[in-house]
């Protein structure tokens, strides 16, 4: 492995044999955080309403919170081809990743614990707060009797669930492992956030890597899940792929602050690691990237863009995503699942700057990239 | 190998409490409850940060870095260059994460109405990890797993995945977690806490008790460790997991996710079930839980029962590091061939078809195996050689 690529994680060709993903509403609303001077409030992307999964009955999950809701909807998508014909449920593993966990849940229990002294803790509330409460209540609502694992580490929670889900199918323990990547939001986390200016102040949705970058004030939460089931080549014919993980990569950022980016070792991670999968950056019909309206990271990502196109000769054909759900630790798993959209049915259904170099048509693969405040950065190469 | 539980911070205080049947359960004093007393829990004595919202640390991230570094320590990895430390890796487990310090944030806003978010820096269950990879230097994969009480054993399970696959050489791979109210009051919520301690496979038991600490192993691939000469303690050679998809909290009764992992991990070692000497079994004490895992060790070793004890009366369920902490008695069983008592143990459950270890003994320990089972099902064991 190349030096520069040490400490990264990669899994390589990865069947995808369906997906499904539950996005916030379309437009921003303004959500009551915790203040002190008052009524405060703050712009975040919310799934006012989480839709119930096909096929389970809305009584049993009426006690989960928001974020095991928005799972098991995404989940009962990207499994329905499986689940008409699971012989082996104990060979479909879970693999979750979530940055904050069941922070609704957990809310719930600590408010009421705090209030009452202690009085009445509510065990609902407590058996929901475990991170792990995702992955057990898509294991019971559908019935799958495979390894289920949990991972929260900031931004990457659901590259290392997915590269997870790789390694199980890689390493034969399982026929299919179900990928999954969720976050809700939390009025705490809006608090934290606003102390700390994360967030821009008027509930207009997000336009990344404007034109005006430099006049963004910032970045709006969001919330949501999406849901991918790997399945190993052997297990499912070749028409049940829908897409095909060609390479993940994620690791540490050389830099420890996205202002200190290096954008020319940034396109030299990513070209290197397409050149391993026997490509070229010419090859690649479309990137997408996580940028989420912050003027520092969009300003990585147009830095980024540049080197790439600098190095393709031409400008990229690129777009963003986080206009839809705004930014959360696991938007990754939301902008794979655009990715995967985009392969199916075009690239009008993303929008960015540089939409008027996207061509019309569909396209064959597409890039997905991502940079992380918190010191990492991933990129998925998916195709048809 | 490195730990910290209520019987010590070191690897030999942990062990000659073992040895001599000291239990950790004692007061709860670390905050005030009116929970204080009325059962008890193995609580960390000293050197570890409150619950004071100021602290630089979490007191979760104080034991994995204590553990962490005893482990680096221990293995002899702070000779290694800059270049082979960027191959070197960390899976933690941990659950509570920094709860304490977002207890304390709340309770100001909700009781003093004083918003100082300032707490909230420790929340997220990754710190600890991020926390020790920079302190340790490790430039490797960094990657939190958080499974419930089954956490410490995917935590290593995961690690051994990433070796497998050559992500990394070398992986610090464990749990921590501390006390917090969140946990203290949500187990007494589902009425599973034993107010005289928890008595694991007895037919009298009444629940458990929690603990807090940590424990970290150094994995790596064996051409690495020779290469380096490196004491190897043991092999990890097997691991598997399971989901009972059956309910959120309570166990499948027979036990059936429990002895698919116990079956899987054992097949991936290669390891016919009577080569095992000794089980290292989860055995919380509750009810349900020690029914479910008994009847899967019964299923599973039939006649070829091997030794069999929880240590949980020793440590308390310390969550996330249980796995951790009790994949390093197997370890220590092995090294010293010697196995720990199921302490507690006065009337062996009759609906348990196996006698667990009443006395810490000599005894032929080759092959060891460690099971976890965590909320909503979820089941993990691995399995551990003599070298």
């Amino acid at each position: 492995m190349n030096q520069e690529n040490l400490n990264s994680m990669v899994i390589s060709d990865i069947d995808v044999t369906g997906f499904g993903y539950v996005c916030p509403d379309p437009c921003p609303q303004n959500i009551n955080i915790p203040s002190t001077e008052g009524q405060k409030s703050c712009p975040a992307y919310v799934c006012s309403k989480v839709p119930d999964a096909a096929g389970i009955d809305p009584r049993k999950t009426r006690r989960l919170g928001r974020v095991q809701k928005m799972a098991i909807a995404a989940s009962s998508e990207a499994l329905k081809h499986l689940l008409a014909d699971c012989r082996s449920p104990e060979r479909v593993a879970i693999s979750v990743g979530t940055g904050l966990g069941a922070t609704g849940q957990t809310a719930q229990f600590l408010e009421n614990m705090i209030s009452l002294d202690e009085r009445q803790p509510k065990p609902g509330c407590f058996t929901n707060s475990v991170h792990n409460s995702i992955a057990s209540q898509i294991a019971l609502s559908f019935g799958l009797k495979g390894e289920a694992h949990t991972f929260t580490q900031d931004a990457v929670s659901f590259e290392l669930a997915l590269w997870q889900a790789g390694s199980i199918l890689q390493l034969g323990r399982a026929d299919h492992a179900l990928a999954c990547g969720a976050d809700e939001i939390s009025p705490y986390l809006l608090c934290y956030g606003a102390e700390h200016r994360w967030w821009r102040a008027d509930a207009v949705p997000l336009s990344p890597m404007a034109e005006d970058v430099d006049k963004q004030s910032g970045t709006i939460a969001g919330e949501g899940a999406a849901a991918f089931l790997l399945s190993r080549r052997q297990a499912v014919p070749e028409t049940k792929r829908v897409a095909r993980i060609v390479a993940m990569s994620v690791g540490p950022l050389h830099a420890h602050s996205i202002k200190n980016i290096d954008a020319k070792r940034e396109a030299g991670f990513i070209s290197r690691t397409i050149t391993q999968t026997g490509r070229t950056i010419a090859d690649i019909e479309f990137f997408l990237f996580g940028a989420n309206g912050s003027p520092i990271l969009d300003a990585a990502y147009l830095a980024v863009a540049e080197e790439l196109s600098s190095a393709k000769g031409c400008d990229i054909p690129c777009g963003v995503f986080k206009q839809f759900c705004g930014e959360y630790c696991t938007a990754s798993a939301m902008g794979l699942a655009f990715a995967l959209s985009v392969l199916h049915k075009g690239v009008s259904i993303v929008t960015g700057k540089t939409a008027e170099n996207v061509p019309s048509d569909k396209v064959g693969n597409v890039l997905l990239y991502n940079l992380y405040d918190a010191g990492y950065h991933s990129m998925l190469l998916v195709t048809l | 190998m490195g730990i910290v539980t209520a019987l010590g911070w070191s690897l030999d205080d942990n062990w000659s409490a073992l040895q001599n049947h000291v239990e950790g359960l004692g007061k709860l004093t670390l905050f005030d409850s009116p929970r204080c007393g009325l059962f008890p829990v193995a609580q960390v004595k000293g050197g570890a940060t409150a619950c004071d919202g100021s602290a630089a640390r979490s007191r979760t991230c104080d034991f994995a870095l204590h553990a962490a570094r005893s482990a680096f320590q221990n293995a002899n990895l702070a000779s290694l260059p800059k270049p082979r430390l960027a191959k070197v890796g960390i899976v933690l487990g941990v659950c509570t994460g920094g709860m304490l310090n977002t207890e304390h944030f709340l309770t100001q806003l909700l009781k003093n109405h004083i918003l100082d978010t300032s707490p909230l820096r420790h929340h997220c269950c990754s710190v600890s990890v991020n926390t020790v990879a920079d302190s340790l230097g490790i430039g490797g994969p960094r990657c939190t797993v958080s499974s419930a009480c089954a956490s410490g054993t995917e935590a290593i399970a995961v690690a051994c995945d990433m070796l497998a696959t050559e992500q990394a050489d070398i992986i610090l791979a464990g749990g921590a977690d501390s006390l917090t109210r969140l946990t203290v009051n949500g187990f007494c919520s589902l009425l599973v806490v034993a107010p005289d301690g928890c008595r694991p496979f007895d037919a009298n038991r009444r629940g458990m008790n929690l603990g807090e600490g940590a424990g970290v192993l150094v994995l790596e691939r064996e051409d690495i460790a020779i290469s380096r000469n490196a004491h190897i303690y043991a092999h990890v050679e097997g691991w598997a997991g399971a989901s009972d998809a059956f309910h959120e909290t309570s166990p499948e009764p027979n036990g059936d996710g429990i002895r698919r992992a116990m079956a899987q991990a054992l097949q991936t070692a290669r390891i016919d079930p009577c080569r095992v000497d000794y089980i290292n079994a989860h055995g919380s004490g509750t009810i349900d839980n020690d029914i479910a895992e008994g009847r899967a060790i019964e299923n599973l070793f039939a006649d070829k029962m091997p030794l069999i004890s929880s240590t949980k009366r020793f440590f308390g369920h310390t969550l996330a590091a249980a796995g951790a902490i009790e994949a390093i008695v197997c370890v220590l069983a092995i090294k010293n061939q010697c196995v720990p008592a199921n302490l507690g143990l006065i009337q062996v459950d009759p609906a348990i078809g196996f006698s667990p270890v009443r006395c810490t003994a000599p005894a032929k320990v080759d092959v060891a195996l460690s099971n976890s089972v965590g909320f909503g099902g979820n089941n993990s064991a691995i399995v551990l050689a003599r070298p």
